[in-house]
């Protein structure tokens, strides 16, 4: 008899203890993905994931133009390596202005059909 | 006689201020009729520009973390070791470094613009909606002009290494 009542209590406790412990473990499983989400916002990551959805095919695009040569940072300093460090530059430099990004007239209230003669 | 003159001329401006003011306010509420009427439209296109800015702006970032990381520092340390003066190109770059945080920085804010931007039900809150398309065109401004900038940098770099080049040879 006072076995059984004792082993009723040891079950108890047992099924207590693995709520206690699911539970702590859910709150500090929360806990954690509301900070690592809070850094990934924080931190600028966001802006630059490109893993999310409605961008993962553009990523291949751009993953396509890696592999490009660096300057080396040591060795001497010759007519041939500046025009070598010059070809480098320029490739990235026409790269860039190429984009011609943030163009404020993408965001115009005319591109919305907002213009309004004022 | 020049007080009344005085006084006309005051009401008169007060006048053609009013009228202004008047005229502004129906052109913004005709705006917010407009925001209404072709809402989803608009959040499409916001949408699209959205992602079509995102990957411009991760492009963007690897060339320029190339350019400094790779190219400029590079350069700059390899004309340290050959003895050479190379504190015009350490200004620029570090210049260049600076801009750069600044270009992060406000891509990150009108990034969180838009997305708010597109939160915003512009069929029952038009007003909010063309409020924060306001602040969000701004701020796209901000960012063009550290493009525009760090374009800029890069170009002075290049001349100035040009100016170290023809005193060399």
């Amino acid at each position: 008899m006072v076995t059984d009542k004792k082993e009723k209590k040891l079950i108890r406790r047992g099924r207590l203890n693995l709520m206690v412990m699911l539970t702590v473990s859910l709150v500090i499983a929360s806990g954690l993905l509301v900070l690592s989400m809070h850094l990934y916002r924080e931190s600028g990551a966001e802006q630059l994931d490109l893993s999310r959805p409605g961008y993962i095919r553009e990523n291949v695009t751009i993953s396509s133009r890696e592999g490009e040569r660096e300057f080396p940072a040591t060795g001497a300093i010759n007519e041939e390596v500046m025009r070598e460090f010059r070809e480098l530059f320029e490739i990235r430099q026409e790269a860039i202005v190429g984009m011609d990004a943030f163009r404020a007239e993408l965001l115009s209230d005319s591109v919305f059909g907002l213009d309004i003669d004022e | 006689m020049m007080k009344i003159l005085t006084t006309a001329g005051f009401v008169a401006l007060v006048g053609v201020l009013l009228v202004s003011d008047t005229r502004a306010a129906q052109v913004v509420e005709s705006k917010i009729a407009l925001v209404r009427f072709n809402c989803e439209m608009i959040r499409l296109d916001v949408r699209q520009l959205q992602t079509s800015d995102a990957l411009t702006r991760v492009g963007l970032g690897r060339n320029y973390e190339f350019v400094l990381g790779r190219l400029m520092t590079n350069m700059n340390s390899r004309l340290a070791q050959n003895q050479m003066d190379a504190g015009n190109l350490l200004a620029i770059t570090a210049s260049f470094r600076e801009n750069l945080g600044y270009f992060r920085r406000n891509y990150i804010i009108y990034d969180r613009l838009i997305s708010d931007l597109l939160a915003i039900d512009c069929t029952r809150r038009p007003e909010e909606f063309y409020e924060k398309l306001v602040a969000a065109r701004w701020m796209r401004g901000e960012v063009r002009f550290n493009y525009t900038m760090l374009n800029q940098i890069m170009e002075e770099y290049m001349a100035e290494l040009t100016r170290i080049e023809e005193e060399l040879w």
